[in-house]
């Protein structure tokens, strides 16, 4: 065991130096208690990712108004770029557990298609895009609870019925009179309510369970 | 049908789930064995010791008013110590809040403070090695538990509780140890003998506790500039409230009483004496019941209960930075760990250890053994140093282990 011979603490491990006094040590070395570790490295490819958007964007912005004296066509790059960005570190960090990251990728692409429904308004996005995605993310689910059961619905039933939820904004928008072609809406709104009802009727017991914690207070 | 079932949770785990993004609340016990663990066997040990205490395998949901804890079937998966000590544990609400890792001849159990205690843990890490010891050597040594699983997963906080009571505020500045941070923690265990430390204590006429905090007392006044003297000094202890109310629960019960000294150069004798008589005050029941209800009575508001989660979440992690910084420091006295002699033969030693934002300790004792744990986020060690120099002039020196090799290289 190696000892300060000031502080008269004896060290197991590799110290050669005391780290309370920094007096060298005596003595024989002795296996640490502690493992050595590597350090935790940090994820590379996300600041990677980080430096290439913000290089577009500050290069988008330079050219631009370079060239216009002004700034148009930047404001969807950079939309675009911050879009593309959260996706793609979604998955790299979610992507050990698919189907969670298929359900929260969902939600994320909704969002989304809200902000980007908000800066450009344009009904394409409210009448098709966001009507086709609640229709998928709700044949998503139905699907994966017909494959994998109890074991899906157990383990996210809040999230089905988050999902059960969310399929009900394209109607939601019909009623706000954002929608010009409401056939997907229909369509979207007939599927929700079948797997609402399912659920209620098959999982009622998940049903109250599921209201029960989530809403104590 | 459904078959996993929920917890709500206690009064602390609703604290701690909340600031976790701030600072997990992490600790470690640690058991030294007379031989190499044994992976497998460690594993099987797990997972019968985790059916006696079923609220540990549980995963954290955010639920719309508060968190809840969601029981899972599958124990942790038993591995080979290769996170850093107290490594944050929760990153998605699947993860278990708690991990069990082995090194050599090390066993080490790491819960998060949302979960249970260290009192309440101590069970739990028990019940781990008997049965580990049980498997290894052939033995038929029975476990300590007498209490239901009900009795266990009870949140006496809730049992307990009396009803509202006034908030007192000390309206003393606080100290606060400014120095360099690094991004890691300093652990650093301390062995030394309890038979010395004791006699010491005996000396001085006060308890361990009161002796190890005044001894911190001192090592914090030693590197305190004189400027910063008008301030107090405040060390949070935290008291097993099981010792109080009759509760055999594994979850967190536990009150925080602190002792506040500002009355600087006075010798250790001196200071010991005060803190022995403010522990000895601010420890009795009624003063406890005041103090639970104190921390209680918040959640139980209706006010507060009705609030949504994510609002909650904000405005507990700003409280929890100012409680924070109206400390100096906090000791953590586990206290004796026994075991039955039959298995004492094949264990070193244990020790306890925990996360800190700043400076922490945590004590614990194995026969004649006092293991003080030491947690720093500071490149600089002097505080430490000057509570190891303070027992080498009371002639009480030791061993020491630390999760760094020559840390002063750092500085």
């Amino acid at each position: 065991m190696r000892k300060c011979n000031k502080c008269k603490i004896e060290y197991n491990g590799n110290l050669t130096k005391c780290p309370l006094c920094q007096s060298d040590l005596t003595g024989k070395k002795t296996p640490s208690v502690f493992p050595q570790l590597k350090e935790q490295k940090e994820n590379i490819l996300r600041k990677l990712l980080l430096f290439i958007v913000v290089a577009i964007v500050i290069i988008s912005i330079f050219i631009e108004y370079l060239v216009h004296q002004r700034l148009t066509a930047t404001k969807y790059i950079i939309l675009s770029l911050i879009t593309l960005y959260i996706l793609v570190i979604y998955i790299i960090e979610k992507y050990q557990k698919p189907i969670k990251m298929m359900n929260r990728y969902f939600i994320i692409i909704l969002i989304l298609l809200f902000i980007w429904f908000l800066l450009i308004k344009s009904k394409v996005i409210t009448t098709f895009l966001i009507p086709i995605l609640c229709i998928v993310i709700l044949l998503f689910n139905s699907i994966t609870m017909i494959v994998l059961k109890e074991s899906y619905i157990n383990k996210s039933f809040g999230i089905i019925l988050l999902d059960c939820i969310l399929g009900l904004i394209p109607l939601l928008l019909n009623i706000l009179s954002l929608v010009t072609t409401p056939i997907i809406v229909y369509i979207c709104t007939l599927l929700d309510a079948l797997i609402f009802f399912a659920l209620l009727i098959f999982c009622h017991e998940n049903l109250k369970e599921e209201i029960e914690k989530r809403m104590n207070i | 049908m459904r078959k996993t079932s929920w917890y709500k949770l206690d009064n602390i785990g609703k604290f701690y789930s909340a600031t976790k993004s701030n600072f997990p609340i992490i600790f470690r016990y640690s058991v030294t064995l007379t031989e190499e663990v044994d992976a497998s066997l460690l594993q099987e040990a797990l997972t019968s010791a985790i059916n006696d205490y079923p609220s540990f395998n549980c995963t954290l949901n955010k639920g719309f008013f508060w968190y809840y804890l969601e029981k899972v079937s599958k124990p942790y998966q038993v591995e080979e110590e290769k996170t850093p000590i107290c490594y944050k544990m929760y990153k998605d609400s699947e993860d278990l809040l708690y991990r069990v890792n082995y090194y050599k001849n090390r066993i080490n159990l790491e819960v998060s403070h949302i979960l249970s205690d260290g009192r309440g843990t101590l069970g739990f890490f028990k019940n781990i090695i008997y049965r580990y010891l049980n498997l290894k050597y052939n033995l038929k040594v029975e476990t300590e538990d007498n209490s239901s699983i009900y009795e266990k997963t009870e949140d006496s906080f809730d049992k307990y509780y009396t009803g509202p009571s006034l908030r007192t505020i000390t309206n003393k500045r606080i100290y606060h140890y400014r120095s360099r941070k690094k991004k890691d923690t300093t652990f650093l265990e301390y062995h030394i003998s309890l038979t010395k430390f004791k006699d010491l204590a005996k000396k001085y006429q006060v308890t361990i506790t009161s002796l190890i905090i005044a001894v911190w007392i001192k090592s914090f006044e030693k590197v305190m500039k004189e400027r910063e003297k008008k301030k107090a000094l405040k060390i949070d202890v935290p008291v097993d409230l099981r010792t109080i109310f009759p509760s055999t629960t594994s979850r967190n019960f536990f009150g925080l009483t602190s002792i506040i000294y500002d009355n600087y150069n006075l010798s250790l004798q001196d200071i010991a004496t005060k803190v022995n008589e403010l522990l000895k005050e601010n420890t009795k029941k009624d003063k406890i019941q005041v103090r639970m209800n104190q921390m209680i009575s918040l959640e139980k508001n209706i006010g507060i209960r009705i609030v949504p989660s994510i609002i909650k979440d904000i405005a507990l992690r700003i409280t929890d930075d100012i409680v924070q910084n109206n400390t100096t420091s906090s000791v953590s006295n586990i206290g004796k760990i026994e075991v039955n002699k039959k298995l004492s033969p094949y264990i070193k030693n244990f020790n306890v250890l925990t996360s800190t934002k700043y400076i922490q300790m945590t004590i614990c004792s194995y026969e004649d053994d006092l293991s003080i744990g030491m947690s720093s986020r500071y490149i600089n060690n002097d505080i430490i140093k000057n509570f190891c120099n303070i027992l080498k002039d009371n002639n009480i020196t030791g061993i020491m282990n630390i999760n760094e090799e020559d840390s002063y290289e750092k500085m």
